[in-house]
């Protein structure tokens, strides 16, 4: 039986975080090996050199990046979603809620206290989910509009590909 | 290269200062929101962490090559020394010590920036900001009062003049880094507060998220002050491991108020109170660092710690008053944000035990500070120095640390808000009868122990305070016992309750767990409480040791080949003095070490009639150091008691010694609590992340932190008992451990040599 042979070799994408790990294993490696064969002094003087070229690429990515124009990148817009305030405060009060129920779990809130408490947290937590979903709804419109611009900019061939 | 790496050191500080204060311009400008300034700063503090970085791998390889241009190398290392001791130099001295600091801080800005990006976008900028100003701080101290790499003005020196003897110690090698990391991790916890206040977003997410950070520090901070009592007790031969030095109580400072925060924090996560307690806290914390580092190094305080004299303290004076200014000024201006949302309700509260529990810490905070600086005060007010020596320290510390003791058991039984009176009685009556059995046993059968529950004390206070000190003083060794069987059944009864709900819970969801299942369950959902539970057992362990000092024993021995004296529970005899190299009976390492001469003075410990160690307390004579003397003490460890032996002297002629022998009872439970700490401490800092979703660096850093903690307390807890019967080295002159060894000068060196012919 003749074998099959797949001409098309699944491709490697060379992402950020790939060429980090990359560049991180060869490090070790080559550290390693001067080490051994070099010496301890030789390794310092390495990991000095090493050192001043990430300082260089850093300083110089540093540089270039302010007098970038180009749209934002998916990065700096995950960035730029950090949570906002009603968030943190919805956050701490799913929290507070937690770890009252935990507190009645050891006996160490009364019933009433417990009951109060809790009335409290959920009445604040309602507040918050509602004041998010209010506050968020055009900006999750906004999103699915950008989206769908964007998607129907690309080739339709890809978007069949991807469908069979 | 080689012609130019001192000027090459030099040219990589100034870059380093450069970089800071470009990294903090860009932070700055990030703050009206432009994000290619934020994604800018953040590429420069990491180019700013990498210079520091390159600094400190320079000045290393000056330091394994011998540069003898270097005046740092040539003060604080030679060619005889090893490798792990040409990299402890590295921090021995005060030029490299603060590159060190540095090169710590920048690990710290690293690993901050990593994490900061994405889940607090508003403070981000400030945080940089701030981290970067500390770090062009220490670049412009470097730079202009203590720089590492400057030269010799005489040119390239033929030898070094070596590492102080009393440095070149295992603890030495661990100690200052350990305790640096503490200091330095507190910087992260300010940049978060000054942020905070600068942009007004002070609710609770951002203190939960510096929480884990202050945490790390601390233990660092804990351990790194462990380290030097093992250190001072090992090696520094008075029998002891605190003595009150200005230097061991700066070390100690911040710790006070970073516990302070870590529970205080607590109460504004869950009652949205205590933010005012809080910001200060972790200002005062920053400040007292710096404090610290200001008291080693600016020769105001005398100390057997202190680096050589300089003049860099005005810098660190310039640098404190801004933090203060800064830290106060923006704490008044958001006084209006930081009001609490609810107030403590009742007495018989969690809140309300964490507010006297604040209090107390900082109360024994600013003793300790005001007892340091007394002789200063003293003599600026009365024109005179008054120096204030144990005793005052321990007669007031000793009652703050038993409420801070006895609260530490408290705060727990008690719900937050209020407790109900069932609660009350549910929560008190098993430690309470723990705590009763324990002092009744301790009152009735301590004296047949040597360990009596009254000791006698002498206060010098007059009146009802100088009587109630007489009386808590005497009856601390029982207060301390109670307090201890109290802590202990309070975690315990924590532990079961917790059990027993989860069991319960478990169980009527027709998932029964057994009580292995349910505790490590139960403790893997709630890794903070009851890690800080684990934490609380570590620390009533060292409670333990600190209050075995009351029971020591100390007497003066004079003995005889053949005599034997009975220390400690053991009998010791003394077979012979030998002096090495060249005498009979040394080990090849002590035949081949040609640096100093060694007298030994060989003891057998008997327990009943089993032979249980070979006990050689010695003294050594340098050649180096214009014959500097060191004295080897010889330790032997025990749950019950050390018996630690130090040699006065030995006759040439009739071979007579002369012996300091210490009982030192539980001594040996301060290194197990701190042991316990760290385990408790890891479970409270580890991540609430599913092991699914970790991806491969997650992987690598679990994996790295996992490891890091587990060698930490492995090492600890090994060379702890590795040392169970080795000798340590204690000068025989008060002199700056700091210092060049130049200056070194040995009243007992001549006597030891004409024993030594």
């Amino acid at each position: 039986m003749k074998p099959v042979v797949n001409s098309e070799l699944p491709q490697i994408q060379l992402t950020p975080e790939r060429l980090r790990l990359l560049f991180a294993l060869l490090l070790v490696a080559v550290s390693a090996f001067v080490l051994v064969e070099f010496g301890f002094a030789a390794w310092l003087l390495l990991m000095a050199f090493t050192l001043m070229l990430c300082a260089i690429g850093f300083l110089w990515s540093s540089v270039t990046t302010v007098g970038q124009a180009e749209d934002i990148t998916l990065d700096e817009a995950l960035d730029l979603a950090a949570p906002a305030r009603d968030e943190e405060r919805k956050l701490s009060v799913l929290r507070g809620i937690k770890d009252l129920e935990y507190e009645r779990g050891l006996g160490k809130v009364s019933e009433l206290d417990y009951e109060q408490l809790t009335q409290r947290y959920r009445t604040e937590a309602k507040g918050l989910l509602e004041r998010l979903d209010t506050s968020e709804a055009s900006l999750r419109q906004k999103a699915v509009d950008l989206v769908e611009e964007r998607l129907g900019k690309l080739p339709l061939a890809i978007e069949k590909d991807n469908l069979a | 290269m080689w012609q130019s790496l001192p000027e090459f050191g030099t040219l990589v500080l100034y870059a380093v200062l450069v970089a800071a204060a470009y990294s903090f311009s860009q932070a700055v400008a990030a703050t009206n929101g432009r994000h290619r300034f934020l994604a800018s700063a953040r590429l420069g503090a990491y180019a700013t962490c990498a210079l520091v970085g390159v600094g400190v791998m320079v000045l290393a390889y000056a330091f394994v090559t011998h540069d003898f241009r270097i005046r740092y190398v040539s003060h604080y290392s030679d060619r005889s020394m090893t490798t792990d001791y040409l990299i402890a130099a590295l921090w021995g001295g005060q030029d490299g010590s603060l590159l060190w600091w540095s090169t710590l801080l920048a690990l710290y800005t690293a690993a901050c920036v990593t994490w900061i990006r994405g889940r607090f976008r508003q403070l981000e900028p400030i945080v940089i900001a701030t981290l970067m100003a500390i770090t062009g701080f220490f670049s412009v101290l470097m730079l202009f009062a203590a720089n590492p790499f400057q030269t010799n003005v005489v040119g390239a020196v033929s030898d070094g003049e070596g590492l102080n003897p009393l440095l070149q110690s295992y603890w030495m090698i661990i100690h200052p880094p350990m305790l640096y990391t503490g200091f330095v991790g507190c910087a992260i916890p300010f940049a978060f507060a000054i942020a905070a206040l600068i942009t007004g977003r002070l609710d609770n997410e951002w203190i939960v998220g510096v929480r884990k950070w202050m945490l790390f520090a601390w233990v660092a901070l804990s351990i790194g002050n462990v380290l030097g009592m093992v250190w001072a007790y090992e090696e520094l031969g008075w029998g002891g491991f605190w003595a009150w030095d200005p230097v061991e109580n700066a070390a100690a400072l911040p710790w006070f108020t970073a516990t302070a925060y870590l529970h205080s924090t607590m109460v504004q996560e869950r009652r949205n109170m205590f933010k005012v307690w809080n910001v200060i806290l972790i200002c005062l914390t920053f400040f007292l660092t710096i404090f610290g580092t200001f008291l080693t190094r600016s020769g105001l305080i005398s100390s057997v710690h202190s680096f050589a004299q300089s003049d860099i303290g005005v810098f660190f004076v310039w640098f404190m008053g801004l933090v203060l200014a800064v830290s106060l000024g923006l704490i008044v201006w958001r006084l209006p944000l930081l009001r609490a949302e609810s107030e403590v309700e009742a007495l018989l509260s969690r809140e309300a035990a964490f507010v006297i529990n604040n209090w107390s810490l900082l109360g024994l905070m600013v003793f300790i500070t005001g007892a340091t600086l007394f002789p200063k005060l003293s003599e600026w007010l009365y024109n005179e120095t008054i120096v204030v020596g144990p005793p005052f320290f321990n007669r007031w510390a000793a009652p703050i640390g038993l409420l801070i003791f006895m609260l530490m058991g408290l705060a727990p039984l008690f719900g937050w808000r209020k407790t109900s009176p069932k609660a009350m009685r549910r929560a008190f009556v098993f430690p309470l009868v723990a705590a009763a059995i324990a002092g009744v046993l301790h009152a009735v059968l301590g004296q047949r122990f040597g360990m009596p529950a009254f000791v006698s004390k002498d206060t010098t206070a007059a009146g009802a305070m100088g009587a109630l000190l007489q009386l808590g003083s005497s009856a601390a060794p029982l207060i301390t016992i109670i307090l201890a069987a109290f802590n202990v059944a309070v975690v315990l009864q924590e532990f079961y309750f917790g059990v027993r709900a989860r069991r319960a819970a478990s169980a009527s969801q027709n998932e029964a767990e057994n009580i292995f299942e349910s505790l490590i369950k139960l403790v893997a959902k709630n890794r903070r409480r009851y890690g800080g539970y684990i934490v609380h057992m570590g620390i009533t362990a060292m409670y333990l040791g600190f209050v075995g000092t009351v029971w020591s024993t100390t007497e003066e021995v004079s003995v005889a080949p053949g005599e034997s004296f009975n220390a400690a529970g053991y009998r010791v005899t003394y077979v012979a003095p030998r002096m090495c190299p060249g005498g009979n009976g040394c080990s090849p390492e002590e035949q081949s070490d040609t640096s100093k001469r060694m007298l030994f003075a060989d003891l057998d410990v008997f327990r009943g009639s089993e032979r249980v160690a070979r006990l050689s307390p010695a003294k050594f004579i340098y050649q180096r150091g214009e014959g500097m003397t060191t004295t080897e003490v010889a330790l032997l460890r025990g749950l019950k008691a050390d018996l630690y032996v130090v040699l006065g002297s030995a006759d040439p002629a009739s071979k007579r010694a002369q012996l300091q022998v210490h009982g030192n009872p539980f001594v040996s439970w301060i290194w197990i609590g701190v042991v316990v700490l760290i385990l408790g401490a890891s479970i409270s800092l580890w991540p609430q992340v599913a092991l699914g979703r970790l991806g491969v660096w997650g992987a690598v850093r679990a994996s790295a932190g996992v490891t890091a903690s587990v060698i930490m307390a492995v090492t600890l807890a090994s060379s702890l008992s590795a040392t169970g019967a080795a000798e340590h080295r204690v000068s025989s002159n008060l002199r700056r451990l700091h210092a060049p060894t130049d200056s070194a000068t040995s009243p007992n060196a001549i006597d030891l040599k004409e024993i030594g012919k």
